[in-house]
């Protein structure tokens, strides 16, 4: 191919990638064509095409600084959002719960601010209270106040939102548990929040364990959706867990021989984390819990 | 998910258009808009836009009339195509009852096209669907780029690529003119109908 042609067919190509919005590519001919222009001295007008190229690869360069900064979610308009909850917010009977799935989508797309306002009300709400924390403490996270964390569940606590346990073990779950000394009142709780360094003197298997945090999987959220749940009986590495009839999206996702493969375990003097088994699930049959399900799980490989 | 009113003979469902990031998913969604208005029941609405990219995704309702006594209504979606838009992507693929997957014939997409299917079947696979199940037609868009003399991946190239274990139905078309466009959402539409058949029995 001569020369004139070469440099005509890579500009074409250039162009079209830019157009198209194709930048890495375009910008990738753009330099291809500069090469091949400064390599032969003879060209006509060679100082003013690669003056134009290096214009065109500076324009380039700017338009993916802009997208890098961009960042992955903006903002969208009240309007939008309200489509976005339409959309993709799941429909149920109850109105208030709608709402709280609603808020919960702001949050999946990324309105992360109006996620937590909407959100806040449902503190008040005994039964969401505490998956309206975590969003909460999550969408803070998202974006980038994780500082803000500890102060806002130190106000949950003052206010009789959650207790003070509840508060350790919400601050613990997010990334703000390296912050989480000005939480703590008694220092010689500190090692409840942190992780052990050494996680081999926690043996499940001696420890009495209060509570497991779960992360459920097919929810049809972005991540996993953590879910705290009391444990009403241990044997050695074996734990029961009560759980309400209510609570069908966690019934529904804990078949026996599901593998637990992020589940945290609250110990009074220690929080680890491990891998776990549904062993057995039933439904009660009698007495003041008939109705709710018994589930046996087992904890493997704490680390 | 589709959504099947028994009392109002009434049945929804969710089309995806899914691919890489520049692949003409958006101008697929344009030209339906533009061309099938007898169709269109909504606006066509882009949430949201970084110039010209989507970056959560596009949405445009379509009815298809009564079939077999049944009123269809049918929710077109497009996913943001680059790589950094994983999560959405896989809320907006929530639910899909079909979806057609528009490949870029530009043979600088070559890879990217692979990892978008992969990125679909793994994402399917979340769901619990399988991508040899799920009603799925490959459209092999900017077909009309070869006429200018564009690097262009033959079709052979992109069926070995892409159709070589699926075996669905393919379509070279061309979204900016509208080639291929309404065949490729058509024979979607047919397979998705005939798969919620099977699921729902809608037409009695």
């Amino acid at each position: 191919m001569e020369l004139k042609e070469k440099i005509y067919s890579i500009n074409k190509e250039a162009s079209l990638y830019y157009s198209q919005g194709m930048y890495e590519e375009a910008l990738g001919k753009y330099r291809t064509l500069l090469k091949l222009i400064s390599a032969y001295k003879g060209i006509k007008n060679r100082e003013d095409l690669q003056s134009k190229i290096r214009e065109k690869i500076g324009a380039i360069n700017k338009k993916l600084d802009y997208y890098d900064s961009e960042g992955v979610y903006t903002q969208v308009s009240s309007e939008k959002k309200e489509i976005i909850k339409k959309l993709f917010a799941d429909v149920k009977d109850d109105p208030e719960y709608k709402k709280f799935e609603e808020a919960l989508t702001l949050a999946k797309f990324g309105q992360f601010s109006d996620s937590v306002k909407e959100m806040t009300p449902f503190l008040k709400n005994d039964k969401l209270k505490t998956e309206a924390a975590r969003n909460i403490i999550k969408c803070f996270e998202a974006m980038d106040q994780v500082d803000k964390i500890i102060s806002m569940v130190s106000n949950w606590k003052d206010e009789n939102i959650f207790s003070e346990k509840e508060a350790r073990q919400l601050v613990e779950s997010s990334k703000a548990s390296v912050l989480s000394a000005e939480v703590e009142e008694d220092p010689v709780e500190s090692d409840f929040i942190n992780e052990p360094k050494d996680t081999e003197s926690f043996s499940p298997e001696i420890m009495e364990i209060d509570s497991v945090g779960i992360k459920l999987t097919g929810s049809g959220g972005v991540d996993a959706e953590p879910v705290e749940l009391d444990v009403s009986f241990q044997t050695g590495n074996h734990l029961s867990l009560i759980i309400s009839s209510k609570e069908k999206r966690i019934i529904d996702n804990l078949d026996v021989g599901v593998k637990l493969s992020d589940m945290c375990f609250y110990s009074p003097i220690a929080v680890f984390k491990s891998t776990g088994i549904v062993l057995s699930k039933h439904q009660i049959s009698s007495g003041p819990k008939k109705g709710d399900w018994c589930l046996d799980i087992e904890i493997k490989n704490p680390t | 998910m589709a959504v099947f009113n028994i009392q109002t003979r009434e049945i929804e469902c969710k089309i995806v258009f899914y691919g890489p990031g520049r692949g003409g998913k958006t101008t697929n969604l344009e030209y339906i808009h533009k061309t099938f208005r007898k169709n269109i029941t909504g606006d066509l609405v882009s949430i949201d836009t970084q110039g010209d990219r989507t970056l959560f995704f596009d949405f445009l309702p379509i009815g298809l009339g009564k079939i077999k006594g049944c009123d269809v209504k049918v929710q077109l979606f497009t996913v943001p195509g680059q790589p950094q838009y994983a999560s959405t992507r896989k809320l907006v693929l929530k639910g899909a009852d079909g979806i057609v997957f528009v490949a870029d014939s530009l043979k600088v997409q070559r890879k990217n096209n692979i990892l978008s299917l992969q990125d679909l079947h793994d994402n399917l696979k979340d769901y619990g669907k399988s991508i040899f199940r799920v009603p799925l037609v490959l459209q092999y868009n900017k077909r009309d780029l070869i006429k200018e003399g564009f690097p262009v991946l033959e079709v052979d190239t992109l069926e070995k690529d892409l159709n070589k274990q699926l075996k669905v139905p393919s379509f070279p078309a061309s979204a900016i003119k509208g080639d291929g466009v309404g065949q490729a959402l058509k024979k979607c539409l047919e397979l998705t109908l005939q798969h919620l058949q099977k699921e729902l029995n809608w037409a009695g």
